[in-house]
């Protein structure tokens, strides 16, 4: 790799790196605060929201970080600095010793990280096949909520929330085939008919959630980082809609009128 | 009480806090974080007619909550959830001694609620005892994320604090409040979650358990546990001033909560000194969920909005409504 480019692919490889909970890359979000790449000397500062976010979150976006930005063929040297969180030195230190997450954090961690990502990967499923669902019932005004269990993938129009969705299954190893059902649980089962309209109405409130923190998490940014500003770009929802879009109106019921089960969502 | 159009509010402020972090009560460099995270969330969701200092908002002292709440704040009553995070600041955050002597010298106006921790163990069983018969308590609040040590942070379905919530019970401690924070161990899983409020909830259903901030950044597993758990409650504090900077959020939010939870079990709180009273409780009452979500959503009813707004703390503390700020039968109907 010419030295000139090393600038571009370092920005390239940190648009990869995600941040799970809002399941938006770090660069959409402002989370880069500054990167030079110099004679394949590759240093990056992160910034985050505030000194209190979520430890765990941040080491596992710095580390990402690292990861791709030592992926790169010219990358010599790779320095990641997390600036201005409560565990700054103790991410930093083990940034730079390449310790890992257990090598980091030592007694507070047990195992790995892995089961946290995996629930952000299913929270960011969830809330990308609702709104690819919820495009199709206002886009399909005929088509009853309750029939949507009926829905296989090829029946959705090729549309950015839907590629979105694709990725999302993906991620989860859920199918992919034109024929596999689109509203599924975390293991890729379809719901019982009776179920369907609560379960789509939970997935709104996981969309509703991570859309939700996503722009919290940004205006604190620019709260904290006034110049943060210029570097964020807006949400895109995947499917272009504003997040604030009014939903399309189904399974409406009231409160303590309603049949669930008692079961913890995996 | 505040009259608006012929209506009457009894205004219970759920969650309100006399603390002191300036630099001189500062243990280190996380207090001065802590309360910097404090003042961007204060400066990020108020309206810019209500932005304070900082140097006002390090500390502000009994004399100024007392107009902020019940002068200008429309506040009927108001009840202090103080945190200790004592690996922060030296006296702690919540300042224990001023806030009961304010509750002594207003009777009838506020209530304090007080922390336990159960890392203390033992001692800390016996002190909770001590604390009970001294504040005359009905409630506490837990911060699950409080550092101890090299703990930081404990969860609500551990053995301790199952022996906490017993003497809660025992104590006629009948109220939990719950903030849950970043910091928790094993740092493996994600420290926002309420499932051990879920399993606390199920084997303690003679105690009320008030979720702060209604589980956010979770909303959506917090109503999923509060659909099953008819002990579990919402406080408002950080979701309500989203009716400011993202109205279309915040009718979400109250959307998604009357919807899983329904109007009995939400509660407004300014979590002053993070917000003032007087601008939330005058723009909830005016809320109005957009026109083109309320299909989605239905309107707000006054009755809903007396409810959120003090009748459900008020019946959950035991606190006198005037017949003024009661309901009428054809509503409670």
């Amino acid at each position: 790799m010419r030295a000139a480019h090393l600038p571009a692919a370092a920005r390239a490889a940190l648009g990869t790196v995600y941040d799970p909970e809002l399941d938006e890359p770090i660069t959409d979000l402002g989370f880069v605060r500054s990167l030079t790449a110099d004679d394949g000397r590759i240093t990056v500062h992160l910034r985050l929201p505030t000194s209190f976010c979520s430890p765990n979150f941040a080491y596992l976006m710095a580390s990402d970080a690292k990861d791709a930005l030592s992926a790169l063929p010219g990358a010599r040297e790779v320095t990641v600095l997390l600036d201005d969180h409560h565990d700054s030195d103790l991410i930093n230190r083990g940034l730079a010793a390449d310790a890992g997450y257990r090598g980091t954090f030592g007694h507070e961690a047990e195992r790995d990280l892995e089961q946290l990502r995996d629930v952000f990967r299913r929270k960011a499923h969830t809330a990308a096949m609702e709104r690819a669902l919820t495009a199709l019932l206002r886009a399909r005004p005929g088509l009853a909520g309750e029939r949507l269990g009926e829905v296989v993938l090829g029946d959705l129009p090729d549309t950015a929330a839907t590629r979105a969705l694709l990725r999302r299954r993906a991620a989860l190893g859920l199918g992919t085939a034109p024929t596999d059902p689109a509203l599924v649980d975390d293991e890729g089962r379809p719901f019982p008919p009776g179920e369907i309209p609560l379960r789509l109405r939970f997935a709104r409130s996981v969309r509703i959630s991570i859309d939700g923190n996503a722009h919290f998490c940004r205006g604190l940014l620019r709260t904290r980082y006034p110049d943060s500003a210029a570097d964020q770009a807006p949400r895109s929802c995947d499917d272009g809609n504003p997040v604030d879009a009014a939903p399309a109106g189904h399974g409406r019921a009231p409160a303590g009128n309603r049949a669930t089960t008692k079961e913890t969502l995996a | 009480m505040y009259r608006k159009d012929g209506e009457s509010y009894f205004i219970v402020d759920a969650h309100v806090a006399l603390w002191d972090a300036r630099p001189g009560n500062q243990r280190n460099i996380h207090g001065k974080q802590f309360i910097d995270c404090f003042y961007d969330y204060h400066r990020n969701l108020s309206p810019e007619s209500e932005l304070w200092p900082y140097e006002d908002y390090l500390y502000y002292g009994g004399e100024r909550l007392m107009k902020d709440l019940f002068v200008d704040g429309h506040v009927d009553h108001a009840i202090f959830q103080p945190a200790r995070l004592g690996a922060f600041y030296r006296t702690g955050f919540g300042q224990t001694e001023e806030a009961f002597a304010l509750t002594r010298k207003h009777p009838g106006k506020l209530t304090y609620n007080h922390y336990f921790d159960p890392r203390f163990e033992e001692a800390g069983l016996r002190r909770l005892r001590e604390d009970a018969a001294r504040f005359g308590l009905k409630g506490v609040k837990l911060y699950t994320a409080e550092w101890k040590g090299d703990s930081r942070g404990y969860k609500l379905d551990d053995p301790w604090t199952y022996r906490y919530l017993e003497a809660c019970r025992e104590l006629g401690i009948r109220n939990i409040h719950i903030h849950k924070g970043p910091t928790i161990r094993p740092l493996d899983r994600d420290a926002f979650d309420v499932a051990d409020v879920d399993k606390a909830a199920t084997d303690f259903t003679d105690l009320n358990f008030v979720v702060e901030h209604c589980g956010l950044p979770r909303l959506e597993d917090f109503c999923w546990i509060a659909t099953q758990e008819p002990n579990v409650h919402a406080g408002l504090a950080v979701a309500i001033p989203f009716m400011h900077t993202r109205p279309r959020y915040f009718a979400q939010i109250i959307g998604e909560l009357l919807y899983w939870l329904g109007e009995d079990r939400v509660q407004f709180s300014s979590d002053y000194a993070l917000w003032t009273p007087k601008w939330l409780v005058e723009r909830f009452v005016d809320f109005r969920i957009p026109e083109d979500m309320t299909d989605e959503y239905p309107q707000l009813t006054v009755a809903q909005k007396k409810k959120i707004l003090g009748l459900n703390a008020a019946a959950m503390y035991g606190i006198e409504v005037p017949a003024e700020g009661r309901l009428s039968e054809a509503a409670v109907a």
